[in-house]
């Protein structure tokens, strides 16, 4: 038995090796494995010069800030705002912040002035996500380390933390073993960057926002997805209280004065990511929107609290904010419609005006 | 659970780990317990029609065995087979009769609809109610005593690392394996994992990366011609191969590990000269279950000549339809019935033909045309055994004849362009690598007489299989059947 361990051992190094050298020769981009991810990735990176400001987040920001309307109030205001919406959904703290410090190393000074980053926690990968491309490839060192410490150091339960940094072991793991990394380098190899389809993750007005509404009805729409989100839509119709159940949420969330500790790995973290940036000359702001969930609040609301106030649009909380809550400016109970999408970008643009004056 | 899963890669080095810790006498229900599980993570209550099997058969067998009344032994047989053909061909074939009965209704222009199910069909149901339909049989004929513990009858039926998609083992094969005391042999569990490695070679880098290919070709029927569909047909061949007989070795690999000898389901079929030769190379598990199920008992070839080919035809129409409940499957099944017929039939002609031409007197010649010809007939055969039905097949057979060389430039393959290209390499590393392994098992081919060689080898193999294999989970194709 002895014998069998050591051999595998060594065979297990052998191996490692080579995919090390492997790795040298062949590189994936960061975001390979969703389409949407890598698109906007893209077009960002080979189009730099048309912005000089970008918000990077979840669909939180993909589908609700609606970046035409953000840089047109800024610039009556006398801010010179070219925004681009890096908002892709099933992202999470530590992919955005892996796909940020990527994009931040293209990044030379004067290049940008603004980034706008969402305030989100790390999520587990989920079971059935788990071996899937879009989990695997855009680990190094640094991220898988964030995700699992900033999951132990968080105040969730024994077995959300177990599993959740499990999850980004086995995941970084396919990663550090290379699993099919050549076969996804010769797939990489004939995706079309220039493609209509890419272009059509960039939304309507090619700046990277994308209304949940405008794409269930875009005839380009896959029949697929625009099942997803009609189901979404139909569900929230027959729901629409649930709305009112995450302003309710956000209240209690918020005058809930119990939070004793915070995940100071986490809030270091991004700490440093900031002051990397603002090395580059930019100015940097922690977006908070709305219709988190409970766990969310408690977990990032005592993380915002550490930041300075002129650094933090938070625009969440639900006695603050009601309108952002009703009915009629949902598409479904986690996400705005295009109305209230307007509503949520023009209190942003007040609340950075306010802060950059 | 698939063996090319995450969750595999977890659960085998568990199950094996504790295998070897514990006391001997917890294996087998270590190894039940496992079963089990592995089968009901795929779908829990199906676990039932397992179950059912095992309960019907472990009784039936003990009532054969104790009785001495012929008419009560052969009433306890039925029970059985009616029992286990009535499970599968209620979840496996109900909706094709009921769909073909249908449009007979149709034909007449009666108002009635024929009910159809909505069920999942269970996975790898054809392989253990055959496995438990041969004991049963086994215990009848009295060339297997009945099993008395039921944990170990029911480890027999759901033994994992064969259940889904065999090979399909013989009570006087697995049963005493099952009850014998294993303790860790080094020679056997490496050869066991050399043999898995060389399963996930197949499957992993060849059949998956093929099968891109193919599913374009054989879902746009009418897109495709000339060379497009001979390499479509061409990379079925080996994809299909690859991907059952790449099952075949990480089952046999696996039950190595744990003490079980599993019987050979492949040898290298390609390599056929003939039909006959072909189908004891291929699927050898179901072949001689057939033979010995169903050939023999029919009459075999010790009948009169047109017995002879109706049992034969039967026979592999029968195994046509046991793959699938599709015309497909059994125009695949009458192809191949019918080949063997024309084989029997056209044996004396040929000889003559060759000595009259002289080619019996170049054999190396004559056996590359055999080989040749036969891996044709295979093709054509897997032409009508992937298509998705047989309209389809026919456009595509048709289609092939449509050859011209402006094809070549492969524009329409253009997104899966390198994968074709990584395809046909490391089907030639197959190719050679089996030249070379001759009537050797792969598993001791692989132990080259230098350790230098050896040891480049496996780090060549195992670094393949992790950067060239396919690992978005894709199902072994014979779990369907």
């Amino acid at each position: 038995m002895k014998k069998l361990l050591f051999k595998t051992l060594l065979l297990c190094i052998s191996v490692l090796i080579i995919n090390v050298i492997i790795k040298q020769f062949i590189t994936l981009p960061v975001t390979w494995g969703f389409e949407r991810l890598d698109s906007k990735f893209n077009h960002f990176t080979n189009n730099l010069e048309k912005y000089n400001s970008l918000m990077i987040g979840s669909s939180r920001l993909y589908r609700q800030v609606d970046v035409k309307t953000f840089d047109s109030l800024n610039n009556e205001a006398g801010i010179d705002t070219k925004t681009f919406n890096f908002g892709v959904h099933t992202m999470s703290a530590a992919d955005t912040y892996r796909f940020l410090s990527a994009l931040s190393d293209s990044l030379q000074p004067g290049d940008l002035d603004y980034i706008f980053i969402e305030l989100m926690n790390t999520n587990h990968v989920s079971v059935k996500n788990l071996g899937t491309i879009r989990s695997t490839f855009w680990y190094d060192n640094e991220s898988v380390t964030f995700s699992v410490r900033s999951i132990l150091n968080s105040n969730r339960s024994t077995v959300n933390k177990i599993y959740g940094s499990i999850s980004h072991l086995v995941s970084y793991s396919l990663d550090f073993t290379n699993a099919g990394y050549i076969s996804n380098y010769l797939e990489y190899q004939t995706v079309d960057t220039d493609s209509e389809r890419y272009k059509y993750y960039l939304g309507p007005s090619q700046d990277g926002y994308f209304p949940l509404m405008d794409e269930m009805k875009d005839p380009s729409t896959d029949e697929s997805d625009r099942t997803v989100l009609e189901s979404r839509y139909e569900d929230f119709l027959k729901d629409t209280l649930s709305a009112t159940t995450y302003k309710n949420i956000s209240i209690e969330s918020y005058s809930d004065q119990s939070y004793d500790s915070f995940n100071e790995y986490h809030y270091n973290y991004l700490k440093g990511i900031i002051s990397k940036l603002e090395d580059k000359d930019i100015k940097v702001f922690i977006l908070f929107p709305p219709r988190q969930t409970r766990e969310n609040y408690m977990e990032l609301i005592p993380i915002l609290n550490q930041f300075p106030e002129n650094k933090v649009l938070s625009v969440s909380s639900g006695k603050e904010y009601p309108e952002l809550y009703l009915a009629k400016y949902s598409f479904d109970f986690g996400h705005l419609n295009n109305e209230g999408s307007v509503l949520f970008t023009k209190e942003i643009s007040r609340k950075f005006r306010k802060k950059i004056k | 659970m698939l063996f090319n899963s995450l969750h595999f890669a977890f659960f085998f080095p568990l199950v094996v780990a504790i295998f070897f810790l514990i006391k001997p006498r917890y294996r087998q229900v270590l190894l039940l317990i496992a079963s089990y599980y592995f089968y009901m993570s795929w779908k829990a209550e199906y676990i039932i029609l397992i179950l059912l099997s095992t309960f019907i058969d472990f009784f039936v067998a003990k009532g054969i065995e104790q009785s001495s009344d012929n008419r009560r032994r052969k009433f306890l047989l039925m029970i059985s087979v009616l029992a286990n053909l009535g499970i599968l061909f209620f979840f496996k074939y109900f909706n094709f009769f009921s769909s073909n009965v249908q449009d007979v209704i149709n034909i007449f222009d009666i108002n009635y609809e024929v009910p159809v199910l909505q069920v999942l069909l269970p996975v790898g149901i054809s392989f253990y109610t055959f496995q438990t339909m041969s004991y049963t049989i086994d215990v009848y004929r009295k060339q297997q005593t009945a099993e008395n513990n039921i944990f170990t009858f029911a480890l027999y039926v759901s033994y994992f690392p064969q259940l889904v998609a065999g090979p399909i083992e013989r009570p006087r094969q697995l049963l005493p394996q099952l009850k014998s005391k294993t303790s860790f042999n080094y020679t056997r569990v490496t050869s066991g994992l050399r043999l898995m490695a060389w399963g996930f070679f197949k499957k992993l880098v060849i059949a998956d990366r093929a099968a891109m290919i193919v599913n374009e070709i054989f879902n746009n029927p009418n897109e495709y011609h000339g060379w497009y569909v001979i390499f479509g047909s061409v990379l079925f061949a080996y994809q299909i191969y690859c991907d059952f007989s790449g099952y075949s070795d990480i089952a046999i690999g696996t039950a190595r590990i744990l003490g079980v000898e599993l019987m050979k389901n492949f040898e290298r079929p390609y390599f056929s000269k003939s039909i006959s030769e072909f189908w004891k190379r291929w699927h050898i598990s179901l072949s001689t279950w057939f033979r010995d199920y169903v050939y023999i008992p029919l009459g075999g070839n010790r009948a009169s000549r047109p017995r002879w080919y109706m049992n034969l035809f039967i026979t592999f129409l029968v195994s046509g339809f046991w793959h699938g409940a599709n015309w497909t499957f059994i125009v695949w099944g009458a192809l191949h019935g019918f080949y063997l017929i024309f084989a029997i039939i056209y044996e004396k002609p040929k000889n003559k033909i060759n000595e009259k031409i002289g080619l019996n007197k170049v054999p190396w010649l004559y056996n590359k045309i055999q080989l040749f010809s036969t891996f044709i007939l295979v093709l054509i055969g897997w032409i009508f055994f992937r298509a998705n039905n047989i309209t389809e097949a026919m456009v595509l057979f048709s289609n092939s004849l449509e050859i011209n060389a402006s094809q070549l430039s492969f524009d329409l393959l253009d997104a899966s362009g390198n994968q074709l290209i990584a395809s046909a390499a490391f089907i030639f590393i197959l190719e050679v690598i089996q030249n070379l392994q001759g009537s050797k098992e792969i598993e001791d081919w692989m132990t080259f007489k230098g350790k230098p060689i050896r040891w480049v080898f496996y780090i060549l193999l195992i670094a393949t299989i992790l950067n060239f294999g396919i690992f978005t989970s894709n199902d072994f194709i014979y779990f369907q059947f």
